[in-house]
């Protein structure tokens, strides 16, 4: 609809139209003049027949009853043809336009309205975000506009899975991609391999190892660490004329004379603890006292240790592998045969003898049975599983730990606390109760220190 | 003089602004273990120029609330979703708890763990419209995406709500959609999908699903009225009873049969739950699913051009075990031992 208002006083006596190019005033096509209420209205067409397809710009200009004409007003159009085209031709490209005619052709059969499913190579293109573009050409010889969609080149496709080349390995501070030690690897989509990695110019303490690997794509994927302690170890020798005394009465342990600790070592308490054992031979096994809190008084040589050192009962400490039971304790007057004193740095232990001692009061202690500790961290599978509404985990500690044992559900989403606090070594049994939950996949974690494991759990109600 | 100084510092800026670093976000870390590393998700994106890749290490906590505002060429990559991970003594989820992105584009998220209440959001605001994205491989708790343009979903769990608003060209490919509802889904594909859960109803409108397993869904009280809303249906499986060819739908080669999740796939997971860590490979007798889809491949999840195989999904090169000893002597020999896989 075109609606045209005459200034006051005046009235619209002419209207024409033009395209394009300005024929002069008078010179447009004329448009039938209607006023209604003092308004020029005319709806109806505006012929375009003689126009080819493309795009236009229309103007529509009024003449007043003075006989001026007022400013035009115009209007882009876009002249399409009347019945559809028949497409001839499909082309595709990716990310950058080769120019028409200059993409992959789409084999397809002249039609108005083409319905095809096609496979578009993609060799040659990089793993990561591309664009495609196809168009079609019309049987005029014209192109139309190029519909697009984002693509991603994977590597997750076995197909395209790009194999393992290379692998590196750093400590503490990440020197850049391909800039670490390099580690040797047989190229392959997996990849499993041992190597060992001198700790010679690293410090003593807790150490952080990254390694990573790259693909043939000259990826880099994300590093794995795990953490170590390097531990130095201190030495003990004693010689069998080497003299300890240890008073009962007063818990404290003399040490007398060269016991042939490298005047070199010094271990603060933080990091040393000496253990002292006092035990006996019987019929091959040695029975070991459970220490109890002694202070270190002087060493005229060799280690230092400040404060009360503190007196742990460490199963690998004793070769025997025997331990304390303080619920059987008797009398082994005289039969006292030696001591072992160990240091410890870290884990690890450096265990001595010493023989001949002197004993001036001796209550002796006496275990049963050789115990199972484990050697090792370990979370166990839960049973009953599936399991409703309660099933049992168990775990097992090595060593004294601050233990966290939490349930999770599939979001992540922390469900329950069952063990949170410090536990003694040894083998552990937990009772889950999940009456409360609802069916499905829930995961059980285990911190013990450095160690961490997850394992699923299914319930079934 | 000063010209060619001029000229040096204009090439050397041009080096810097185009160059694609790869900046680390590791929250575990106490100290940073070089200059592009970052213990904060957000402050590594707000530093990140054009070109540049996040690598985001997985961790037992959320990196937390991350807007992506105003950024271009942006690639952000997590440690990928799966069940075999869960297995490994590691964190093994990137996790972003809400993620809202605004007048961004060309950016690439892969990897990512999105589980807040709030999901994936591309706001509704005009100045929000984000074009070019590409999520890949990717948990997303929840999926509002009011303006984008050109936007792929590959491989990837979406878990409550779908909702595309006045979105544009939208493609969800191999990905297993177990949404409550859908919001308003318009003009989107989907393809090789799992759409389990669902109410289907009538705001689903003019989009295209093919080769895609319909499981456990239920219609609304109005009944099957996705066949009104000009969608097209191709070769998909469906549990239920919809009838999508009629109306102002069009369809072909669509396999309606009433029957559960036993028999189609594999894992007995699947049957009692639909979750990310699932298995989503096929029981191998169902002959009507395997190689069933248009292109001849598998309707559903391990169909198509990107097929989820049931292998673990990493999203890189990956260690997926290293093992060391906890306590090493000095100057003893560390003995590492990894296994990777490539990708």
């Amino acid at each position: 609809m075109l609606l045209a208002s005459p200034l006051m006083g005046q009235t619209v006596t002419q209207l024409e139209y033009f395209f394009d190019s300005d024929p002069g005033f008078g010179n447009g096509t004329s448009i039938p003049v209607t006023e209604v209420d003092g308004e020029v209205i005319y709806e109806g067409s505006i012929m375009t027949s003689s126009l080819s397809r493309g795009l236009y710009t229309l103007f529509i200009r009024a003449k007043s009853s003075d006989d001026e004409w007022g400013l035009t007003i115009k209007k882009l159009i876009l002249v399409d043809q009347g019945e559809a085209r028949e497409i001839e031709a499909l082309e595709y490209f990716f990310d950058e336009d080769p120019g028409h005619g200059n993409g992959t052709s789409i084999s397809i059969t002249a039609s108005a309205q083409i319905d095809k499913e096609a496979m578009l190579s993609t060799e040659g293109l990089s793993v990561g975000l591309h664009t495609v573009f196809i168009r079609a050409k019309f049987t005029d010889g014209s192109w139309g506009m190029p519909i697009k969609k984002l693509i991603l080149i994977d590597q997750s496709d076995p197909v395209l899975v790009s194999n393992i080349i290379s692998a590196e390995y750093f400590f503490n501070t990440d020197p850049g991609f391909a800039a670490a030690t390099p580690i040797s690897v047989d190229a392959g989509a997996d990849v499993e391999t041992t190597f060992t990695i001198p700790s010679t110019n690293l410090p003593i303490g807790d150490q952080i190892l990254f390694v990573r690997v790259m693909n043939a794509d000259s990826v880099w994927g994300m590093y794995s660490s795990e953490v170590f302690n390097l531990s130095e170890v201190a030495s003990l020798s004693f010689e069998s004329s080497d003299t300890l005394e240890y008073f009962q009465d007063s818990p404290e342990l003399l040490i007398a004379g060269d016991m042939g600790i490298s005047s070199s070592t010094e271990i603060s308490a933080d990091s040393a603890v000496i253990k002292i054992s006092k035990g006996f031979l019987e019929e091959d096994s040695l029975f070991i006292e459970e220490p109890g809190s002694l202070d270190i008084d002087s060493v005229e040589s060799g280690i230092k240790i400040s404060g009360n050192a503190s007196l742990k009962t460490y199963q690998d400490a004793i070769k025997t592998a025997y331990y304390i039971n303080n619920n059987e304790v008797s009398e082994k007057a005289d039969t006292l045969k030696e001591f072992s004193i160990t240091v410890y740095s870290g884990a690890f232990a450096s265990e001595a003898v010493v023989r001949y001692v002197e004993v001036l009061d001796h209550i002796m202690t006496s275990n049963e049975d050789e115990l199972g500790l484990p050697k090792e961290f370990s979370l166990e599978q839960n049973y009953p599983n599936p399991f409703n509404p309660s099933t049992n985990i168990e775990f097992a500690l090595p060593r004294q730990a601050v233990v966290s044992l939490k349930v999770y559900n599939l979001l992540g989403r922390e469900i329950s606390t069952l063990v949170s606090g410090r536990m003694s070594a040894g083998n552990h049994k937990i009772e889950f109760n999940a009456s409360g939950l609802s069916t499905g996949l829930y995961f059980y974690r285990i911190q013990a220190g450095s160690f961490m494991q997850t394992k699923k759990m299914m319930l079934i109600k | 003089m000063k010209k060619v100084l001029f000229l040096l510092i204009a090439v050397l800026a041009t080096q810097i602004t185009t160059a694609q670093n790869i900046l680390i976000v590791d929250k575990s870390l106490s100290n940073t273990l070089g200059d592009n590393y970052y213990t904060d998700l957000q402050a590594a994106i707000d530093a990140a120029v054009s070109g540049d890749i996040i690598y985001l290490m997985p961790n037992t906590n959320t990196y937390g609330n991350i807007k992506i505002n105003n950024q271009f060429n942006l690639t952000i990559i997590g440690a990928g979703y799966n069940a075999a991970a869960a297995s490994l003594d590691r964190p093994y989820h990137s996790r972003i708890l809400n993620l809202e992105m605004r007048n961004s584009h060309n950016i690439t998220l892969k990897g990512l763990y999105i589980n807040g209440s709030g999901g994936f959001e591309i706001g509704n605001a005009l100045d929000s419209e984000s074009t070019n994205i590409l999520i890949d491989e990717t948990f997303i708790a929840r999926m509002d995406i009011h303006r984008a343009n050109n936007l792929t979903i590959s491989n990837s769990f979406i878990y409550t709500s779908f909702d595309t608003g006045f979105s544009e060209n939208i493609s969800v490919l191999n990905s297993v959609i177990r949404v409550s509802t859908f919001q308003s889904v318009q003009n989107t594909s989907f393809e090789n999908c799992l759409i389990t859960g669902a109410k289907l109803s009538g705001s689903v409108t003019g989009s295209i699903f093919k080769n895609n397993i319909f499981a456990n869904n239920s219609t609304t009280s109005e009944g099957p009225i996705w066949a009104n809303n000009n969608n097209t249906f191709i070769n998909n499986f469906t549990t239920t009873p919809i009838s999508y060819d009629g109306g102002n739908n069009t369809g072909s080669g669509n396999i309606g049969i009433i029957m559960g999740l036993d028999g189609i796939f594999a894992d007995d997971s699947v049957r009692a739950d639909v979750n990310w860590s699932s298995d989503w490979l096929l029981t191998p007798e169902h002959d009507l699913i395997i190689n069933g889809g248009s292109d001849g491949t598998d309707i559903g999840p391990t169909g198509g051009t990107n097929p989820m195989d049931g292998s673990p999904i990493f999203s890189l090169p990956t260690i997926y075990e290293l093992r060391i000893p906890t306590e090493i002597k000095a100057g003893e020999d560390i003995e590492v031992t990894i296994k990777a896989k490539g990708n």
